[in-house]
C-alpha cells in the first residue's frame, strides 16, 4: 500500500506537484476530455491551497478508511485499489451525478470541466509523481504494509 | 476458469463471465447501445449478438452476448454472416425510431445498417435525437433509487416518461438519464443556475463560499437525508472546501530567506 505524507511545513508553493500530476495522467485527460486535454495541471487531483496566513498547504485525497465519497456513490464506481490503496474511479459505472464530489468533506473530487469525468487522487497507480518532483520534501510517498 | 472457443481461438474465462466481457477483453469489437457497467444488463437493443455453437452439429443460436454467460466448450463467433444479417437489420430498426440520433448513425456506418428511409417516430418521440426504448436511463434511474421514469405505454406508444406520461414526480434532475442516454434522445439544459429535464426545473443549488452552482436542490435535500451530511456542508464547492482544508492543516512555513529556509530542511540544499 502507498501513502503520501504531506508536511505543509515545507510547503514552498511552487506547485511543482501539480504539474507532475498533470504530466503523470496527460493521457487519461487525452482520453477522457478529448479537444480539452493534454496537460492540466490545476485539477484537483493535486491542488496547492495557500491560508490566510500565507502558508502553502498541498491538498489531496486521504484515500479515508471509511470514505464518504464512496459511501455516496449508488452505483458501485468507487472502489479501493487492494494493490496501492488509493480509492479509484471505474469511468464505465459513474454516472457523473456529482454526488461524490459534494460528499467529499476536504473538496479532493472534482467534475472536470469537460464534465465527462471525475477527477481524483490515484496515487499514480503507486508511483505518486507528485512525490517524486516535490524538490523540498513537503510530499513524500512510502510503501506501507497493509 | 472456464475454457470456451471465441472467433477460432481458446480463451479462459471465470465463471459467470458474460460473453460481451470476454470479447471485449479479449480486444473484440461488439457494438452495444443498451449495455451499461452500473445497471443488470436487460438485452434491449439487441446489436451485441453473438452466434453460439454448443453442439457439434446443427446451426448455431444468434443470441444478445450480454445477456449469454461463458460455458464450458462454447464455440462462440462474433462476426459471422448470421450475426452481420441480425445486426444490419436491428440497426435499420432502431433506425426508424431514432433517425436524427448522430451516435446511432455513426455506429449504422460501422456495422453498415441502413435507414430504410421509413422513419417511424411517434409525436412524443420527436423533439430529441430519438428514443430506441434501451432502458438505460430507466434501469440508472432506479439504480439511483429515484424510480422517476419508466416505459409508459403499449406497443407502439411505449415512450420513456413519469407516470401517466407526466413531469415525473420523484426526478431530482441529477441528469444521470441524460448523460447516459446512447441516443442522446435525452434533453438536459443548464442556464443560470437552472436546470430542465423531462418537462420539469430544478434550481441549483450554490456554494456557500463563491456561488458556483453545485447540486440541483431535490438531489441535494435527498443526499443530505441519506448520507446525513448537512445540506451547506454537501453544497459547498470543492475548491471553497480545499480552502477550508488548508486553514485546518496549514502551518506557516519555515521562514525564507536567500539560502532558503531557516529551519534546516531539504530546500537548502535546493535553493541557491
Amino acid at each position: 500500500m502507498i501513502r503520501l505524507h504531506v508536511s505543509p511545513k515545507l510547503c514552498s508553493g511552487c506547485r511543482s506537484c501539480e504539474m507532475a500530476c498533470s504530466y503523470a495522467h496527460a493521457e487519461v485527460e487525452a482520453r477522457v476530455a478529448g479537444g480539452l486535454g493534454g496537460l492540466r495541471p490545476g485539477l484537483p487531483r493535486v491542488r496547492v491551497a495557500a491560508t490566510g496566513t500565507g502558508a502553502f498547504v498541498p491538498i489531496l485525497c486521504f484515500q479515508c478508511d471509511e470514505a464518504r465519497c464512496v459511501g455516496s456513490c449508488k452505483y458501485g464506481a468507487l472502489e479501493r485499489s487492494p494493490r496501492t490503496g488509493a480509492i479509484e474511479v471505474d469511468e464505465g459505472r459513474c454516472t457523473l451525478c456529482g454526488v461524490c464530489a459534494a460528499a467529499c468533506p476536504f473538496g479532493n473530487m472534482e467534475r472536470e470541466l469537460s464534465r465527462r469525468a471525475m477527477v481524483k487522487c490515484d496515487l499514480c497507480k503507486g508511483e505518486p509523481a507528485c512525490a517524486k518532483f516535490c524538490p523540498t520534501g513537503a510530499l513524500r510517498g512510502a510503501s506501507v504494509p497493509r | 476458469m472456464i475454457e470456451l472457443r471465441l472467433d477460432g481461438k481458446l480463451v479462459l474465462a471465470a465463471e459467470g463471465e458474460r460473453l460481451l466481457d470476454v470479447a471485449r477483453r479479449v480486444g473484440l469489437r461488439i457494438p452495444t447501445l443498451c449495455d451499461h457497467p452500473a445497471v443488470e444488463p436487460e438485452g434491449a437493443c439487441r446489436l451485441c449478438v453473438v452466434e453460439v455453437r454448443d453442439r457439434a452439429e446443427g446451426p448455431g443460436r444468434v443470441v444478445p452476448s450480454c445477456l449469454e454467460r461463458v460455458q464450458p466448450g462454447l464455440d462462440v463467433r462474433t462476426g459471422s454472416e448470421d450475426v452481420k444479417l441480425v445486426r444490419r437489420t436491428v440497426m435499420r430498426l432502431l433506425l426508424q425510431r431514432a433517425p436524427d440520433s448522430a451516435a446511432l448513425r455513426s455506429l449504422a456506418e460501422e456495422i453498415g445498417g441502413k435507414s430504410s428511409g421509413a422513419v417511424w417516430v411517434s409525436e412524443e418521440n420527436a423533439g430529441g435525437a430519438g428514443c430506441v426504448l434501451c432502458g438505460v436511463c430507466t434501469r440508472l434511474c432506479a439504480a439511483g433509487g429515484h424510480h422517476a421514469i419508466s416505459i409508459q405505454g403499449r406497443g407502439a406508444e411505449s415512450r420513456v416518461s413519469g407516470p401517466g406520461g407526466e413531469p415525473p414526480d420523484a426526478c431530482t434532475g441529477c441528469g444521470v438519464c441524460a448523460r447516459a442516454c446512447p441516443t442522446g434522445h435525452i434533453q438536459l439544459t443548464e442556464i443560470a443556475g437552472v436546470r430542465r429535464i423531462w418537462g420539469r426545473r430544478f434550481e441549483m443549488i450554490r456554494c456557500g463560499g463563491c456561488g458556483e452552482a453545485t447540486l440541483p436542490r431535490e438531489l441535494a435535500e435527498l443526499e443530505s437525508r441519506r448520507l446525513g451530511v448537512t445540506l451547506v456542508e454537501l453544497t459547498h464547492c470543492p475548491t471553497c472546501k480545499r480552502r477550508s482544508s488548508a486553514e485546518k492543516f496549514g502551518e506557516l512555513p519555515a521562514r525564507r530567506t536567500r539560502e532558503g529556509l531557516s529551519e534546516s530542511g531539504p530546500m537548502k540544499g535546493v535553493a541557491r
